[in-house]
């Protein structure tokens, strides 16, 4: 009895199920596949046989399957079954004609695959089990784009796969219970009842589903506020790509941004800088002149993805002549790697550094300089071609164009320094040789009222840790950021100008004069270029890196801790931050939107007032409508209508007080028809109207027919 | 038509199942989170937050829809053991789908709704209340509850028992006794009047009393008793055995009502009730059973020296024929 029993429900849980016949939830199905579908495609720029596949492919299968639920078709899942087959066959081929380093590239096959069994499942989908699996392999089909997703259009396809899986869910629950004998529904004495439970139910589908996807938004934001932000460091191949294989001239800096693409080996001239792009930064070239005013907008750049906030280091510079900074010793050499992975060792001027590691993807957004930024110290280069450069500072270039779409990695390894590290280190040896400290410490002629004041300031100092922040306190205190400051005068010293006679600038300006007030006081230090961490995006957890956040800093020399950023023109901690929860990033994002929503607000305040107006208009001509008569809706209010109509033609307008079997009784009179049809058709409108019973169906024809012919008199 | 109260003094809400997509969800989740923790994919986080959203909203949205459902029960005057007897149920509430029933079998339906159950008493008595199921695990269909809820009468139904017809006795030819002589109706022209008493379903509309009526503000009808008619005197004594006893003894009685009643008997059932015992002739099958299914434990009402016919005692022991 027990096996029978046992036996019974694996039947009922493994059998043939039930073939599925509701419509609405078979198409809600579809749009979530073709949603996710849709989605994966668009992040992998497949090609249009996919897309002909997902949007011929898939909707064809629905048909057909649907049309075909309730056969068995044992020929068409083995047909399936082979196909699928072939298809992870396919697949396997693939993966094996890729290099284990470049798994990264497995991208485009793997979602191939995953259209491809979506599109094979979709063929033999009979039952609301199947209908549910393939909602479930949608939920796998976004699992997928989201991983590959980087902007903000993603939330557009995550919220409309959201609705619709939420609706099949509440679709498929409503099939279900479908299948269970109904509740026999006591017909009420009021007219047009079974109309009325019709409506109901599918307002109660539209409520439910709204009332679900609201609490579904609340929690789901409440869970996300929770989550610990996503790290990158675990993964077992690292993203490195490039759509163009555009060779550069041997360790050259190229930087299209700044109009013209500069000559490579050496800095943009004026001429070029004048008619260069709007976002470059000029920063990004072998020379940089502190004269120049260049003001980088808003244009995404790149996109980070970074466990951590860091800054995105992209070059040194070691020389100053008052006003240009040069990189002197820009002879590179050539890193080569391996199947695209390559070992970065330090620079000759740099010291060992921490054991933490930080991975770091960039995703470059437009064509830019063929500087490869990094976090401080890179380690190794997950890059597209097997060669790079790095310079006598440890930076690095690329030997070809980075231009849309390009992605690499660095593994930067990274020291979480301390203030007492920083003070101790002046007892130990420089550890920089005699050329590193000649290099950093090196200055031309410069106003002696500039060495003064380095040395007025740090006079109390002890340690060069104490004497970097009392020149950076000074600098806070004594002169202001500004963009908008006038053209340097002609022989004028950047720094020297700054300091004494303008008092505003911006980060040259800034970082330029702490550099040489620590060289005057013969600590090694260098002008550093490079990027802000840009803002987080709470949804992508990629760091937005745009061209306004191109910046200029400072680094100093500690013995035995090696060079350490110091950014005067802001508050910057010493190491990165550390891993927090995601919702910390979603009120970031929520206070730097809320300035764009502000602008809005009077758009949405006339929008808001425009649904109010809406709405108290309606629920006026509700309330009237119900004052002037519960009749006004239903069979007999429309009869009653008609008939009103018809007796203002005859002459005979309804007062007020006339009841509607005199008003009827009335017409009637004025008409051929005999008196018998008259009481019947007022009978019939009493009865609709007040009566414990509704009028049958033939009553109610029947009495249409002579009010029909009352309208039809004149 | 009655009107009908609803009132809550015993509910229970607890977790009814889980249905399979809801368990694929919970492994797309953490599928998905273990893949954000080696991508480092944002989306994918937002992804997660939104699939555990979902589960978070099919465990608690069921109970609090359940929660809010109101329930109102209606039943028949007169019900029978075993016999369907169909509840009239109204749910308001949250529109939402759900399961209902009374016991184990349950209906699908949309809230609001105002329905029959089915329904079968299993015991006789007065239904004074019955405990509806509601089951739903709206909207998404995931993770389903179960919330019962005590629903009391207004107007109690009552439930006779099942007529049992086995070993009833035939019943006695009409004696002729200087109280009862055995004359016909039609010998005297008119039925011999006994008294008044309220007016009871089935009674004959010829016979209502309106002096005694309007004396008294109720409805009451005439007790006449045609002398040529025989008479059966039916006591009920359940005051030894056991349960199950007790209602087999009832239904036996109630057997007998049935066949006096069919055989044109004039019945007089004995019983002994809330107020005390009581001895009050049968007209109807429905006066029967209401009278039989508030029959109570106590002793049977003492007869008169001259009992007007047969009497029989029915009693969980045996029946007894004086």
């Amino acid at each position: 009895m027990t096996q029978s029993g046992s036996f019974a429900r694996l039947r009922r849980r493994f059998g043939t199920p039930r073939p599925e016949g509701s419509l609405p939830f078979r198409a809600t199905v579809l749009a979530a596949i073709l949603v996710a579908a849709t989605a994966v495609l668009r992040e992998v720029g497949a090609g249009p046989r996919l897309w002909m596949v997902v949007w011929l492919g898939i909707p064809a299968g629905f048909v057909w399957s649907h049309r075909r639920r309730f056969e068995r078709n044992l020929w068409l899942k083995a047909l399936l079954a082979l196909a699928v087959l072939v298809a992870f066959a396919n697949f396997l081929r693939i993966v094996s004609e890729i290099a284990v380093s470049g798994a990264a590239q497995l991208q485009l096959p793997l979602a191939e695959l995953f259209v491809w069994v979506q599109f094979l499942h979709s063929l033999d989908v009979p039952s609301r089990r199947d209908l549910l699996f393939s909602l479930s392999s949608s939920a796998a089909l976004m699992i997928v784009a989201a991983v590959l997703a980087m902007s903000m259009q993603f939330g557009v396809f995550l919220a409309v796969w959201g609705v619709a899986a939420l609706a099949s869910l509440g679709l498929a629950y409503r099939s279900r219970l479908a299948e269970t004998p109904g509740l026999d529904r006591v017909v009420e004495d009021e007219n047009g009842q079974r109309d009325v439970a019709a409506r109901t139910a599918v307002l109660s589908f539209g409520r439910s589903t709204a009332l679900a996807a609201v609490v579904v938004a609340c929690a789901a934001t409440f869970v996300f506020a929770l989550l610990p932000r996503t790290q990158a460091t675990t993964a077992f191949s690292f993203p490195a790509a490039l759509r163009d294989m555009v060779r550069l001239p041997g360790g050259g800096l190229a930087n299209p941004t700044l109009g013209g693409g500069g000559e490579s080996g050496r800095g943009p001239t004026q001429a070029e800088l004048e008619g260069r792009a709007a976002f470059g930064y000029f920063g990004f070239a072998t020379e940089m002149d502190t004269a120049l005013r260049g003001r980088p907008d808003d244009t995404l750049v790149m996109r980070v993805r970074s466990s951590e906030a860091a800054f995105w280091r992209g070059q040194t510079f070691d020389t100053w002549d008052g006003r240009r900074w040069t990189v002197t010793r820009d002879r590179p050499d050539v890193l080569a790697g391996r199947d695209e992975v390559i070992d970065v060792p330090l620079g000759p001027y740099d010291t060992s550094y921490g054991t933490r590691r930080l991975v770091q993807t960039y995703h470059v957004e437009v064509p830019g300089p063929n500087i490869i930024f990094a976090a401080y110290a890179p380690e190794r280069l997950y890059f597209p071609d097997n060669a790079v450069f790095q310079l006598p500072d440890g930076s690095l270039r690329a030997g070809v164009e980075l231009g849309t779409d390009a992605v690499y990695t660095v593994v930067s390894t990274r020291h979480d320094v301390t203030v007492e590290m920083l003070r101790a280190s002046d007892s130990l040896p420089l550890g920089i040789g005699a050329a590193g400290e000649e290099l950093y410490t090196r200055l031309p002629e410069i106003p002696a009222r500039v060495r003064d004041l380095a040395a007025d300031v740090t006079a109390t100092a002890p340690t060069t840790y104490d004497k970097v922040m009392a020149l950076q306190r000074w600098l806070a205190e004594n002169t202001t950021y500004s963009l908008d400051i006038p053209p340097l005068p002609e022989g004028a010293d950047t720094v020297d100008h700054f300091l004494f006679v303008e008092k505003r600038g911006f980060c040259e300006q800034i970082g330029s004069s702490l550099v040489v007030m620590l060289r005057s006081l013969g600590i090694p230090a260098r002008l550093t270029v490079g990027y802000l961490p840009g803002d987080r995006n709470p949804f992508s957890g990629m760091f937005e890196v745009r061209a306004r956040d191109a910046h200029a800093w400072a680094e100093v020399w500690f013995p035995g801790v090696g060079w350490q950023g110091f950014d005067p023109t802001a508050e910057v901690p010493l190491a990165g931050e550390g891993p927090g929860l995601a919702g910390t990033d979603l009120v970031a994002w929520a206070g730097a939107a809320i300035p764009g929503l502000v602008r809005l607000l009077p758009g949405a305040a006339v929008l808001l007032a425009f649904v109010f107006v809406a709405w108290g208009a309606r629920a006026l001509v509700r309330d009237v409508r119900r004052r002037h008569g519960l009749r006004r809706s239903g069979w007999a209010a429309r009869e009653i209508g008609r008939l009103e109509r018809a007796g203002r033609r005859m002459g005979r307008i309804r007062g007020p007080t006339d009841t509607t079997p005199e008003f009827v009784a009335d017409l009637g009179a004025r008409t051929d028809l005999p008196a018998e049809e008259i009481e019947r058709l007022s009978a019939t409108l009493e009865a609709a109207s007040f009566g414990p019973t509704p009028p049958s169906e033939a009553e109610r024809e029947r009495a249409e027919v002579i009010a029909a012919t009352i309208g039809r008199q004149r | 038509m009655p009107g009908v109260e609803r009132r809550s003094a015993h509910r229970t809400l607890r977790p009814a199942g889980v249905s399979p997509p809801a368990l694929w969800l919970l492994v797309l989740a953490a599928g998905a989170f273990a893949i954000a923790g080696t991508t480092g994919a944002g989306w994918l986080l937002v992804l997660v937050a939104g699939l555990v959203g979902v589960a978070v909203t099919a465990v608690l949205l069921p109970p609090v829809l359940l929660h809010r459902v109101q329930v109102e029960v209606q039943g028949p005057r007169d019900a029978r053991v075993g016999d369907p007897c169909p509840l009239t149920i109204t749910l308001t509430g949250p529109s939402i789908v759900a399961l209902v029933g009374v016991r184990s079998e349950l209906r699908s339906t949309t809230l609001p709704i105002r329905g029959l159950i089915p329904f079968v008493p299993p015991v006789r008595g007065r239904l004074e209340e019955v405990d509806v199921v509601l089951e739903s695990a709206a909207p998404l269909g995931l993770v389903s509850w179960r919330r019962v809820v005590r629903a009391a009468f207004a107007v109690p139904p009552l439930v006779a028992p099942h007529p049992v017809f086995d070993s009833v006795p035939p019943t006695p030819a009409a004696p002729a006794t200087e109280d009862a002589p055995a004359r016909g109706p039609e010998a005297r022209g008119h039925q011999l009047q006994r008294g008044v008493r309220e007016y009871e379903a089935g009674d004959p509309p010829r016979l209502i009393h309106w002096p005694a009526t309007a004396h008294t503000g109720g409805l009451m009808v005439r007790e006449v008793e045609a002398p040529g008619i025989p008479t059966q005197v039916i006591l009920v004594d359940l005051r030894r055995g056991t349960s199950a006893e007790i209602e087999h003894a009832v239904s036996r009685a109630f057997g007998l009502v049935l066949t006096a009643l069919d055989a044109g008997a004039c019945v007089h059932l004995g019983t002994f009730e809330t107020e005390g015992p009581r001895l009050r002739r049968i007209t109807t099958r429905i006066g029967a059973g209401r009278r039989l299914a508030v029959a109570a434990s106590g002793p049977p009402p003492s007869l008169p020296v001259t009992a007007p016919g047969t009497v029989v005692v029915v009693s969980p022991q045996s029946d007894i024929r004086p």
